[in-house]
């Protein structure tokens, strides 16, 4: 997938001034929130669950080859086959590889985050396979060619007119409502033009939720039941997974499911959560012929032993893209990747590379908010700074912002040099300020003044005040 | 290629594990014991804390007591849809004792799944969230859960059980291994993908209807 992640700052800009847009997370934003506090205030062991699911990926990744194996041993004696791949190129390989033997022409996918991560669209369809989001969400995107702005709601920013001209243009034929305007007439289309896209296709993929090592099975959590569908009516599934997503046993995916849901729609659960375990049996009246589960790493494997282990914990309910000021402000398109919010500004840098992901570390105000509600307590913050660190370790701050944040450590380092130039800053500022007591313009400070005046300083410092009290108490004695 | 990859992530694995200490107890000990962890609080009436649930998430649901009541109430409740009398059944001991008029078109799945309405019973459902388990199986394949707009579902009422966990003891107790697929299912199918909008139908039922017999 392209990356355009050194542009946030630009489109950050665009998307500030895009009305459509504004409009549009204007009415995600308190929805999430509003219903995430509804549902958590209906569970007073949330914040034992929290415990508990941060104990159980805690002990998972320490024993992660062990769990991983179980879950591959697992998955063959049901008759399924587990297939390993380290990066994008080979995960996208094993499924391209796995439809041509199925001699397929029509692939049914459900939501996969990994699947946007590693490129699997452009991989399938550059071998000449024909590719249908089956997820309404993921569906609007694809008719629209962009990625998806929310790792849960992929198509949060448009509105309901923008989806109805994407439908009139895509669905010619009978029987169409023309114009298309009420919610329930454009999610009829989709479901009578993906019906039969069910029905003809060869292969279905999905995602999954987590990986159960105990019964070796994939577990998918959807609302629309496209999964369900996509894993069921085509003659081969396959489930794309990241290796993380491995949970020991049925009682604890439970844990993670109670959390799953609440912390990204406020559903105490969603319409279907569903197990996946193996092919169909010998027995069985309908389901897949054939079970093929791919393993990502994709960068995974070296995050276990660095600064970023915590961020494997992730469960991708998407509550810190809900509660993040930045997102809210600008949406998911501006951070230029698959994962936007605070998990995506950890997360890019990591599967890009710091040079084209760093600037993504600076998109957070750091004010915490994403670790508050985060369910698997997960110190986003913490790994932003860490990538701030390392940019500026590896010199990739822009020259201007460097030197005048080496200027100002040099001088706050030197106490009474800082003090004397703030007092003389202040007194400055003061002055200018005059009756008024604010700045209209302020050099080099644009983006402050363009919108706000700042408030001019009343003249001396903090720490010259200070000493004026205690000199005065000291002589009141 | 992929086999060297399998060794290639493991090995991985295995030295970034090397600065870490392992924590929280030996893995084949939690998969045998399979420690439960934190639970919800339930009201102790099961069936009502279930009926609560089903309608917040927009099912309906009715109660019959022999198998004649339960062909009635589907009747009626296909005739209160204004929808027609053809349905798709699949098997269990209850479905295949009920007799049907002449004027309901009763397929089983093997005979095609393109009718409006499915009837077919649950394995059992949860109280917690207002749940059916379903099964797959020789008598109820997965996809006529998906297809119908119309979902009943007959639920015997010794079959609630009171959370998540409890369905895994009792499919661990009655069947051999997971089936191909176990799909816990809480309300008809939605969508909120076009303006935060929730609307029943997205692909799979419409309607999705319980019935409660004993």
């Amino acid at each position: 997938m392209k990356t355009n992640t050194r542009e946030f700052p630009q489109r950050a800009q665009e998307a500030l001034l895009d009305e459509r847009l504004q409009a549009a997370l204007g009415k995600a934003r308190g929805g999430f929130v509003d219903k995430r506090r509804a549902a958590l205030d209906e569970l007073p062991e949330f914040e034992q669950l929290r415990l508990a699911a941060r104990a159980i990926k805690e002990h998972t990744l320490s024993h992660l080859e062990e769990y991983l194996l179980q879950f591959e041993s697992e998955v063959e004696s049901s008759g399924g086959q587990v297939h390993w791949a380290t990066d994008p190129a080979e995960a996208c390989d094993i499924a391209v590889s796995l439809c041509r033997d199925a001699n397929a022409q029509l692939i049914a996918k459900g939501k996969t985050m990994v699947g946007e991560e590693i490129g699997l669209n452009e991989a399938l369809e550059a071998a000449k396979l024909r590719v249908v989001e089956t997820d309404l969400g993921e569906y609007i995107i694809q008719l629209a060619d962009e990625p998806p702005s929310h790792i849960i709601a992929p198509a949060v920013h448009k509105s309901r007119g923008e989806i109805a001209e994407l439908f009139e243009s895509h669905h010619h034929g009978e029987g169409f409502l023309r114009p298309l305007e009420s919610v329930p007439d454009i999610v009829d289309e989709a479901r009578r033009v993906l019906r039969d896209e069910f029905l003809a296709a060869d292969v279905g993929i999905t995602g999954a939720n987590m990986l159960i090592a105990e019964t070796g099975s994939t577990v998918l959590v959807t609302n629309e039941g496209n999964g369900d569908l996509t894993s069921s009516l085509p003659p081969v599934h396959i489930v794309i997974a990241s290796i993380e997503k491995v949970v020991p046993t049925l009682e604890d995916t439970t844990i993670l499911l109670r959390l799953l849901a609440r912390s990204a729609t406020g559903q105490p659960i969603t319409s279907y959560t569903s197990f996946f375990t193996g092919p169909k049996r010998s027995s069985d009246l309908g389901g897949p012929e054939q079970f093929h589960v791919v393993l990502v790493d994709n960068g995974r494997s070296q995050m276990l032993g660095n600064a970023y282990r915590d961020m494997l914990r992730c469960i991708r309910c998407g509550a810190c893209l809900n509660h993040c000021p930045v997102y809210g402000a600008v949406g998911g398109h501006a951070y230029g990747w698959v994962y936007p919010g605070p998990m995506g500004s950890v997360l890019t840098p990591l599967m890009i590379g710091l040079g084209d992901g760093h600037v993504l570390a600076d998109a957070s105000t750091l004010c915490g908010r994403c670790e508050d509600v985060c369910p698997m307590s997960i110190p986003l913050p913490r790994m932003l700074r860490e990538h701030r660190l390392q940019s500026h370790h590896d010199g990739l701050m822009k020259p201007l912002a460097r030197g005048a944040l080496g200027f100002w450590a040099a001088i706050a380092r030197r106490p009474r040099l800082y003090r004397w130039l703030v007092e003389r800053k202040s007194r400055l500022l003061h002055r200018i300020a005059g009756k008024r007591g604010y700045l209209r313009k302020v050099p080099m400070a644009a983006g402050w003044t363009n919108s706000r005046d700042l408030p001019a300083p009343q003249g001396g410092s903090f720490v010259a005040a200070w000493q004026q009290r205690q000199k005065n108490e000291g002589s009141g004695k | 290629m992929s086999n060297s990859s399998r060794e290639r992530i493991l090995s991985a694995i295995r030295q970034s594990q090397g600065s870490q200490p392992a924590t929280g107890g030996e893995m084949t000990d939690r998969l045998k014991t399979r420690p439960r962890g934190p639970l919800t609080s339930v009201a102790d009436d099961l069936e009502a804390a279930l009926v609560d649930r089903l309608r917040i998430a927009a099912c309906t649901v009715a109660y019959a007591s022999s198998a004649a009541e339960i062909v009635s109430e589907i009747i009626q409740w296909l005739q209160r849809q204004g929808t027609d009398m053809k349905l798709v059944r699949s098997a269990s001991p209850m479905l295949d004792s009920m007799s049907w008029p002449e004027v309901v078109d009763v397929r089983h799945p093997a005979e095609g799944m393109d009718h409006n309405t499915t009837v077919s019973e649950a394995f059992c459902a949860i109280a917690e969230t207002g749940s059916l388990v379903k099964l797959s199986s020789d008598a109820s394949p997965t996809a006529l859960n998906f297809l119908p707009d119309n979902f009943i579902c007959l639920l015997q009422r010794q079959r609630i059980v009171r959370h998540i966990e409890d369905v895994w003891d009792l499919i661990r107790k009655e069947q051999a291994g997971m089936p191909r697929a176990v799909n816990i299912i809480t309300g008809p199918s939605r969508t909120a993908d076009v303006e935060q909008t929730i609307q029943l139908g997205a692909h799979g039922p419409r309607r999705m209807h319980v019935i409660i017999y004993s």
